[in-house]
């Protein structure tokens, strides 16, 4: 590995040195960067190493939001009273990324930026109506999360924008949700399809809903078709069965090292079912 | 009499302190002064004429001491357990047969030196038709793996007369069951450190086989055994992988050639190219039983894919065929085993020694029989289970303990207990 | 080539050191340090055998740079225990059979003890989860998940 290390101990400096040096790498947690490094499947020129910056650390409350910064790590999420609290569903997903040691290093900014389609955060960051804050020297702009995937590995990021804030909605009354990972052993695996679900439910009508899936598309994806015949409906068992069916419809996996289209095609329909079902229970709705 | 302080007892394992401490040294821990790091050029193709090999502009490169081509190696230039057919290093002219056949050898001051030299070497390779399927290797016409042809080994075991056996049966069965090629991935990657002293080579490297390393590093380097010494170092993890040569002749010769001491550190990519696997085994059975399911005829044909060299294969082969009836008795057996080359990655000892695959197939064979004729998969095994003064598929009688019909009912009653049923 | 200097608290001792940006963790604790007890078994983040405790948490060594550790604390197996003074861990695997080929015993180790830092009473599931991370090839989780089980319930040794 052969590159030039730069350590910003604050935003300024970083916009000084994203801006005034050549190709930058912003190197997070690692755990993909190293080992793409190590393969020698990229090699930066520069390495912009965000740990020392204060500012992109931190959960923080805000209104109806909370503000998670990029830096923080699998296990602060995990571990977090706040986010286990009033948006479970982030903490449920970051304990089924990787290994301890992964989550120890492994960042939520990384998890979004490395623009994997399988990244475990992000679906259950969609279904909170996530947002991204990308700041640049120019300014700071606010993007919804599911718009800056292009494909797998590529983010649209405009040069010079750093991810400065990730935000997602807390759980209301009367709101539950879920994550799922369906991976080929129950540690340090990349999930062959994963998927979250988010449900509002006003008596035991469906108000509003927010299904999304990882792994069956060139980035995440939100099932929104579905969605909308969920809206209004009853919320019990045939409908979270019929969804599941739906859903297997509208996706369009791939066959890959991990998994055939069918299976996955076929797995998603039982994340979609369970992950209802698991949600309304958390609300109250559905006896165990 | 003596007390016995081993047997029956719990032993503490001898070395777990070092262990526990990180005190204990595997091969990759040791460092000598002006140590070299030694590095390996591999064929990405699968079947072909080495034409060329240039190393001049790798030899040019600053830091580094040898490259080795297949002309440096002064002994066999052939390694091998059971048969020497493997090149130490494939000389020019002479036939690649996998991915990962060693056509240069490099050390240099660093890992990182080594590295960018050895893509300076210079090669011209003549591609042939590769062969992967033991099937179409078998067949006349096929691309040859070796000169004296892709079957390595058949064994045969007949007894008695299952044609008209299987006629009589009350229940004949057939089936064809595969296994796949697997990985040892021991948690330790191959690692070695080589260094003369005087007219003694020394090699401390982790294996299984220190002795067949001394062997087979003599013969390659055209020395004399007592001119050869390898310790072997705390080791981790084998599992049958690393009984074969990895990186010991490679330093053997390196450490010759630059007389200085020279260490390899395989990383895991390049220790799951190199190195040995489980054999991928197709096994075509028919199987016959009586009326109250006690066994009467076995028919199989094994075919082990050995890859490209044979290393154990035809130990594994046999043993298939020793164990292709599994622990019951058969009085009626025709089993052919076939070892076959193909330009697969090399296939070796693995736990089990080929016995795993072919439990695969008369399991199967079995509950499809019970089926057949209406009993429990557990009735027909302990049915026919080998028991003391019974004989196997080779006529070996047992004299002693027998351990399966103890197992059976074991696994019996703990399967009662899980699953809360009647076996 | 440009160097940093960066300072750390390795195994409980004060660290000065001057190295290469490019340095990862693995590599100068078991190139410029001398402590080989840590181990590299895959280089990816896989295998776990390479685990060191940052500021008592497990991570990877082989995905981390020695850069990182300015101003932390690192402990390496080498830090657990002394050949006099073993740590209960290190006893208690001696004494349950958990050790094999022993590749994976020291990241094992620190994977149980930042367990056992925070949670002095873990069920099996807890344990199991705790070393995740780790692989045993030899397959001895179960002395393993005992071993760190009694450990919990041993003083010092």
């Amino acid at each position: 590995m052969d590159f030039v290390y730069h350590n910003p101990r604050n935003l300024e400096q970083l916009f000084n040195i994203v801006n005034g040096t050549g190709n930058c790498t912003l190197f997070a947690g690692g755990t993909d960067l190293l080992v793409k490094m190590k393969k020698k499947l990229i090699e930066p020129e520069n390495i912009v190493d965000l740990k020392g910056i204060d500012d992109l650390k931190g959960i923080v409350p805000e209104g109806e939001f909370l503000n998670i910064k990029p830096l923080v790590t699998h296990d602060e999420i995990e571990n977090s009273e706040i986010i286990k609290k009033k948006a479970y569903v982030i903490a449920e997903a970051a304990a089924q990324v990787g290994s301890p040691q992964i989550r120890n290093m492994g960042t939520v900014g990384g998890n979004i930026g490395n623009a994997s389609p399988a990244a475990d955060i992000v679906p259950a960051l969609l279904v909170l109506d996530a947002k991204v804050e990308m700041q640049s020297i120019q300014g700071q702009e606010e993007k919804e999360l599911l718009s800056v995937f292009k494909g797998p590995g590529q983010l649209s990021i405009k040069k010079g924008q750093v991810i400065s804030n990730i935000k997602a909605r807390v759980l209301a009354e009367q709101e539950g949700a879920a994550f799922m990972k369906s991976g080929q052993r129950k540690a340090l695996a990349i999930s062959v399809i994963n998927g979250a679900v988010w449900l509002k439910v006003n008596g035991n009508k469906i108000e509003d809903v927010r299904i999304a899936l990882g792994a069956v598309a060139p980035t995440p994806i939100r099932l929104f078709d579905v969605e909308k015949w969920l809206i209004g409906r009853e919320a019990n068992e045939d409908v979270f069965k019929k969804a599941g069916e739906m859903a297997k419809e509208v996706v369009k996996p791939i066959d890959d090292i991990r998994s055939s289209a069918e299976y996955r095609k076929t797995v998603s329909a039982a994340i979609v079912y369970n992950g209802l079902k698991t949600a309304l229970q958390r609300i109250g709705g559905l006896s165990q | 009499m003596v007390e016995n302080r081993v047997v029956g007892k719990s032993v503490k394992k001898i070395d777990a302190k070092e262990k526990v401490l990180g005190t204990a040294l595997y091969a990759a821990d040791i460092k000598k002064k002006e140590m070299l790091y030694g590095k390996i050029l591999t064929s990405n193709i699968t079947h072909g004429i080495l034409k060329s090999i240039n190393t001049e502009k790798a030899k040019a490169v600053k830091g580094v001491h040898a490259v080795l081509t297949g002309e440096d190696v002064p002994g066999l230039n052939s390694t091998g357990m059971i048969i020497r057919d493997e090149p130490v290093i494939v000389k020019k002219g002479d036939k690649i047969r996998k991915i990962g056949d060693t056509l240069a050898i490099i050390a240099a001051e660093t890992e990182e030196i080594a590295e960018n030299a050895l893509k300076m070497i210079e090669v011209e390779i003549e591609e042939l038709t590769p062969v992967f399927c033991p099937y179409e290797a078998m067949k006349e016409g096929a691309p040859q793996v070796h000169e004296k042809g892709n079957i390595l080994s058949v064994r045969k075991i007949i007894k008695g007369d299952v044609e008209d056996t299987f006629s009589k049966c009350a229940a004949v069965v057939e089936g064809t069951f595969k296994t796949g090629i697997q990985e040892h991935a021991y948690i330790e990657p191959e690692a070695g450190i080589a260094e003369v002293v005087g007219d003694v080579i020394n090699v401390w490297c982790c294996t299984q086989n220190p002795h067949m390393d001394r062997k087979e590093i003599a013969a390659n380097l055209n020395v004399g055994l007592q001119k050869v010494r390898v310790i072997q170092t705390t080791t981790g993890g084998g599992f049958g992988g690393k009984l074969d040569e990895s990186v010991q002749i490679h330093l053997a010769l390196l450490a010759k050639a630059t007389n200085k001491p020279v260490k390899m550190v395989y990383s895991r990519e390049e220790s799951i190219i190199y190195t040995g696997k489980r054999h991928p085994i197709t096994m075509k059975y028919k199987t016959g039983c009586d009326a109250q399911g006690m066994l009467l005829a076995m028919e199989c044909e094994i075919v082990a894919d050995t890859g490209a060299y044979a290393s154990y294969g035809p130990g594994v082969a046999t043993r298939c065929a020793v164990h292709a009836t599994g622990p019951y008795y058969v009085p009626n057996v025709k089993i052919t085993a076939f070892c076959i080359y193909t330009n697969n990655p090399r296939s070796g000892a693995f736990r089990g020694f080929g016995v795993p695959q072919v439990a695969l197939a008369h399991e199967s064979q079995l509950d499809m029989l019970a089926e057949k004729i209406g009993i429990t998969p557990y009735e027909i095994r302990i049915k026919n289970a080998l028991r003391p003064n019974m004989k196997t598929a080779t006529d070996q009688l047992l004299e002693q303990s027998v351990g399966i019909t103890k197992t059976l009912e074991a696994a019996k009653t703990r399967a009662e207990q899980l699953l809360k049923i009647r076996l | 080539m440009n160097t940093i200097n960066i300072s750390f608290k390795l195994n409980g001792k004060d660290m000065k050191m001057e190295i290469k940006p490019q340095l990862l963790l693995l590599d100068m604790l078991r190139e410029e340090l001398g402590l080989t007890g840590t181990k590299n078994g895959c280089g990816e983040g896989d295998c776990g055998a390479c685990t060191v405790l940052f500021d008592g948490k497990p991570i990877c060594s082989c995905l981390a740079l020695a850069v990182n550790a300015d101003g932390h604390e690192i402990t390496t197996v080498e830090g657990l225990g002394s050949e006099e003074k073993l740590d209960p861990l290190q006893q208690a695997f001696i004494d349950e059979g958990a050790v094999q080929c022993g590749f994976c015993t020291p990241g094992m180790l620190l994977s149980a003890k930042a367990l056992l830092n925070k949670n002095n009473d873990p069920s099996d599931a807890e344990i199991k989860r705790a070393i995740s991370g780790n692989l045993c090839r030899c397959t001895g989780y179960t002395k393993i998940v005992k071993a760190i089980k009694k450990a919990a319930k041993m003083k010092e040794v």
